[in-house]
């Protein structure tokens, strides 16, 4: 079922078992998780069911530190969310990326990669997928033509990644939510604010507004905030009339620890003769899986560095792409795309690379952020046109970023000389150790995460281990803002998987009535 | 088979003795001419990128700045034993070859110039820039 929040009744309540806010990748993924059940399950999405730039505008906000892409083209805000103009990269996150590690601060999720495998089965075929094996000999059985650069040993492995075709949300599974009997799903329904009770214990309402000048109210069992990293912060803290810090951020950790994925060039790889690197290759549209070298774990921990990944791409393409922090400068997410993948067509198209396959190679490093909590999501003075506070971001980085980069490229360097295929030449801003400073081609992978995160302690963590807002007992976050840390793949294939762990959780707190 | 072609002197002594007789280049043995041709290197970076390398490098490693200095270290294995004057070019080039991949195995590599090289690639492009200064 659907309506129209434009043209309800003001101050209308609306009530069901649960409420989604948010209806991307995660919400969307959890409120058909409920289809057909008899639990009626309402789904809140602040825009409709296309781009409307006065509703795209109130993602907008301030950022300062690394320098950004412009909020407001950063994410989606229609039905859909941001899977409507997403590449659909996907792998999964390492068993390292959940562990404690010692020279990572704030690392350690209170679940193992094992708790999330189930689910993982279950995104692979949300996000239309293929079969859900990531081992490259699992794909060189399919195609013997992909072989590695380098023998994969105790230092250099093969990271498996597939690529959705991209499923946008927002068409893929319109009408079966539209269709479903028991999920309700409302556009132009912008949430303003979660009301508590009077000990905050337990959410009682959520209001909701649009341009219309009305309002209305969401009554429910369990909420869940499936807003993205930057919104649900900043609902949380905008959510401050009862309790001036916002809610469930009695530790002031709500909008902190914000993480990115580190995406630049870092490198470039020149072989002995001439190769197409088949395995590392890439064709939007064609290709159904490929690799990237990462380093193993062992190697991670033995030199106290960050989990990352390096793709190649033919020097002959590289050297005429604008670095993604460039083409990406602009407000209107449209243009921002437009200029980015237009400008990647444009390279494809008009680049004729050898039979043979190319020399040289560009090595671009896609690399975990570690926790900070310097990084961070807060409420701007000014505000949107619903009358709530801009979001503003302050990212920032540490040196571990750059050691682990650094160090990363070694290890490579290494083992691709140790081979004898070719040697590895470090762009200019990884040459000197002690220069802690970042070239201006420093982007990231429009990857957001950590602004709830999870720990089952509540000095530490927004979220316990099942997603639910420390202290409040009916309030739970879906996605990448309850990551502990970032891991190496961009983050929609996990963010789903746990989306639908949390869906299991609260199906099993339905049916006990907890 | 090739390692028999070593002579075993002392890391004192008899490198000593083994190249007092390599100074000048009418006396050098024939194998003197592969030393300051970084192979592999070779085939990825024109001769003008090769001098810039070895420029670098011998700032980085002031210590290395010489030829003598460098010729004896490439021509030095592993285990600290010197290279027969009469060794042939096959010979010299083989040990060169594996000192890289030592050096490779062995972490014993630098970055100069944004390469990351073996420690011994990176003396030969020093060498050659001596060489061609």
């Amino acid at each position: 079922m659907h309506a129209d929040g434009r043209f309800l009744d003001n101050d209308s309540v609306i009530e069901g078992d649960i409420c989604i806010v948010g209806a991307g990748a995660a919400g969307i993924s959890m409120a058909l998780d409920w289809n057909n059940t008899r639990y009626k399950v309402i789904l809140l999405e602040g825009g409709g069911f296309a781009y409307d730039p006065k509703i795209q505008d109130l993602y907008a906000g301030k950022t300062t530190g690394q320098p950004y892409y412009p909020l407001m083209s950063a994410r989606l805000h229609y039905f859909g969310g941001t899977t409507g103009h997403w590449a659909g990269f996907c792998s999964p996150f390492d068993p390292i990326d959940f562990q404690k590690r010692d020279w990572v601060k704030f690392s350690g999720w209170p679940i193992l990669r094992a708790d999330l495998d189930p689910y993982y089965e279950k995104a692979q075929k949300k996000l239309e997928l293929g079969p859900n094996d990531y081992t490259m000999a699992f794909w060189q059985k399919r195609d013997p033509a992909l072989i590695p650069l380098v023998r994969q040993d105790s230092v250099i492995w093969n990271k498996m990644w597939q690529f959705s075709p991209p499923t946008r949300f927002g068409e893929k599974y319109k009408n079966e939510i539209v269709q479903s009997h028991n999920i309700h799903l409302y556009t132009y329904a912008n949430v303003v604010n979660i009301l508590a009770n009077e000990t905050g214990s337990a959410v009682q309402e959520l209001i909701f507004k649009n341009f219309s000048g009305r309002q209305q109210r969401v009554r429910a069992k369990k909420f869940i905030l499936a807003c993205c990293a930057i919104q649900n912060a900043r609902l949380l803290l905008a959510s401050n009339q009862q309790f001036p810090r916002g809610l469930g951020n009695g530790h002031d950790l709500v909008g902190r620890f914000f993480m990115e994925h580190l995406e630049i060039k870092s490198a470039e790889l020149w072989l002995m003769k001439p190769d197409t690197l088949k395995l590392y290759s890439f064709v939007f549209g064609v290709t159904k899986a490929r690799a990237e070298l990462a380093i193993h774990a062992q190697k991670q921990e033995a030199f106290g560095i960050l989990n990352g990944t390096i793709s190649l791409l033919p020097l002959e393409m590289a050297k005429k792409l604008k670095p993604a922090i460039e083409a990406w400068n602009q407000q209107d997410p449209r243009i921002s795309a437009d200029r980015f993948i237009g400008g990647i067509i444009k390279v494809v198209r008009e680049t004729t690379l050898p039979v043979s396959g190319s020399r040289g190679y560009q090595m671009f490093t896609r690399i975990e952020q570690a926790p900070n909590p310097d990084s961070r999501v807060t409420l701007d003075t000014e505000r949107d046109g619903l009358d709530v506070p801009r979001a503003s971001l302050h990212w920032e980085l540490s040196s571990l970023e750059k050691r682990s980069l650094r160090k990363m490229y070694e290890l490579v360097g290494q083992e691709v000389g140790r081979a004898g295929v070719g040697r590895i030449k470090l762009l200019d801003y990884l040459t000197n150790q002690d220069d802690q400073s970042w070239p201006s081609f420093t982007g990231g992978g429009w990857h957001h995460m950590g602004t709830t995160r999870m720990s089952e302690n509540p000095k530490l963590g927004v979220v316990d281990a099942d997603c639910k807002v420390h202290g409040i007992s009916n309030l739970f976050v879906a996605g990448s803002s309850c990551f502990v840390t970032a891991g190496a793949p961009n983050p929609t294939l996990t963010l789903v998987a746990l989306t639908l762990r949390l869906s299991d959780h609260i199906k099993g707190l339905m049916k006990n009535k907890g | 088979m090739q390692r028999r072609k070593f002579i075993l002197l002392s890391a004192i002594g008899g490198t000593a003795t083994a190249f007092t007789g390599l100074q000048c280049n009418s006396r050098q043995p024939v194998f003197y001419k592969i030393l300051d041709k970084p192979g592999a290197l070779s085939y990825i970076c024109d001769s003008q990128t090769i001098r810039e390398i070895g420029s670098a490098y011998r700032l980085q490693k002031p210590e290395e700045n010489e030829a003598r200095k460098l010729e004896s270290l490439l021509l030095t294995d592993s285990g600290g034993r010197s290279v027969s004057s009469n060794s042939d070019d096959q010979f010299v080039q083989t040990l060169i070859n594996n000192k890289i991949e030592q050096d490779f195995e062995k972490a014993n590599t630098v970055v100069v110039k944004g390469w990351i090289l073996a420690v011994t690639e990176a003396r030969q492009c020093a060498l050659f820039a001596i060489h061609n200064q």
